[in-house]
């Protein structure tokens, strides 16, 4: 019989553990497509008086946390692929404007919240390149559940826009970089 | 007998456990990221404009100047001058003139030795001035009975992009090249358009520009 209590135990913790695995974090396209990848893409072509380019991807976050949750990006810097000329004039992640906005749909039981400088205009070297930096913050969960019917129709979708001017200071070639987004606890 | 039932009612009992754990108690979905990367190409770029039309985005590759001097008219005007804009990513390019002369009957056609085509550089607020140098003989004033007619001629070198300084909408980024043309005697001499060398006569070129990348 002490087998039998000690397997029950076992197994229980396993499989049902502590309450805070139970909670899920879900970030998904606008197909619902778990764990997206978007790939930001510009083509510059400098003329006088260009605009600059923007380029924009949608996620949806989704969460059963009941208390406070985050959503963090974290940066891989921008750097030259090829071609050749002075750093200085490269583009730089001071270059590359970030604005986002967030929005309820659903709508989810919390609210979220972008935080200070995502709220408005800023650059790609807000997000860190070491450690998240926090992006979004919510207050409680969009529903109990991120993948039944009624989980995946609440939800927030958080649409970033990056921004490149066309330059001529730019030194010509091929320049890449990345951003993770996580949302968790 | 009794061992075996024994293992057999654990077994039974874990299982209920764990299909009762996995329905109603473990994690739905973990799916907390998202990846972005980021891409961007930066083409080469050449861009040459006439100082006047590029408030309109008059982009091109190539500028025309008219030279139309004619001195049978009596309010002649020597202000005949023109200036063209060099905007480029480049670190190396050139500007190349050709000039080519329309027909004017030889009696009333001004010798163009007499007609003298100075250049100057200059660039934008943003711009850079040592981009480029000007190409001998123009980096002084030259007469155009000097110029090649037949082939292309080469008048700014440029050795790095025209930008010194970020500017979002290219505006004051530029390179800019002016030519002026006056009167010049066989002493090297300027002389006043009212001189009678010049009456009644005319002199009418085109003159080209190109900006090429090396």
């Amino acid at each position: 019989m002490n087998l039998q209590i000690l397997l029950l135990l076992l197994s229980f913790s396993i499989f049902s553990g502590n309450q805070s695995l139970a909670q899920c974090y879900s970030i998904t396209n606008t197909s619902d497509v778990t764990n997206p990848s978007f790939t930001h893409t510009f083509t510059l072509a400098p003329a006088i008086g260009s605009s600059a380019l923007t380029n924009m991807h949608t996620i949806r976050l989704r969460t059963s946390d009941t208390n406070a949750w985050k959503l963090t990006g974290l940066r891989s810097a921008i750097s030259r692929t090829s071609g050749s000329g002075p750093v200085g004039e490269n583009i730089l992640d001071t270059d590359v404007g970030w604005s986002a906005t967030i929005t309820p749909v659903g709508p989810p039981t919390g609210t979220a919240t972008l935080t200070a400088p995502f709220n408005g205009a800023t650059t790609l070297n807000s997000i860190s390149t070491g450690g998240g930096t926090v992006i979004v913050t919510g207050n409680n969960r969009s529903f109990t559940s991120c993948t039944n019917a009624m989980g995946l129709a609440r939800y927030w979708t958080l649409d970033v826009t990056l921004s490149t001017p066309q330059d001529l200071i730019f030194n010509s070639g091929s320049y890449t970089g990345m951003i993770t987004y996580t949302l968790s606890n | 007998m009794s061992l075996l039932y024994k293992a057999i009612r654990h077994f039974a009992v874990v299982l209920i456990v764990i299909v009762y754990s996995l329905t109603f108690g473990v994690e739905e979905v973990y799916s907390n990221s998202a990846v972005m990367p980021i891409s961007i190409q930066v083409n080469g770029k050449l861009i040459i404009t006439d100082e006047n039309t590029e408030v309109d985005s008059n982009e091109r590759s190539r500028v025309v100047e008219n030279i139309n001097i004619d001195r049978s008219k009596s309010n002649f005007d020597l202000s005949n001058s023109y200036t063209l804009r060099v905007r480029s990513n480049e670190s190396r390019w050139k500007l190349i003139g050709h000039l080519q002369e329309v027909s004017v009957k030889q009696t009333k056609k001004i010798n163009p030795k007499f007609i003298r085509l100075t250049y100057k550089t200059s660039a934008g607020s943003a711009g850079n001035i040592n981009s480029a140098m000007l190409a001998a003989p123009f980096t002084e004033p030259v007469r155009l009975s000097n110029i090649p007619r037949k082939s292309d001629f080469v008048v700014l070198e440029g050795s790095s992009k025209t930008s010194l300084q970020r500017d979002k909408g290219n505006k004051n980024n530029w390179y800019g090249l002016s030519f002026n043309v006056d009167f010049v005697g066989k002493n090297g001499l300027a002389l006043e358009s009212t001189n009678p060398i010049y009456r009644k006569k005319k002199y009418n070129a085109i003159v080209s520009y190109t900006l090429v990348s090396l």
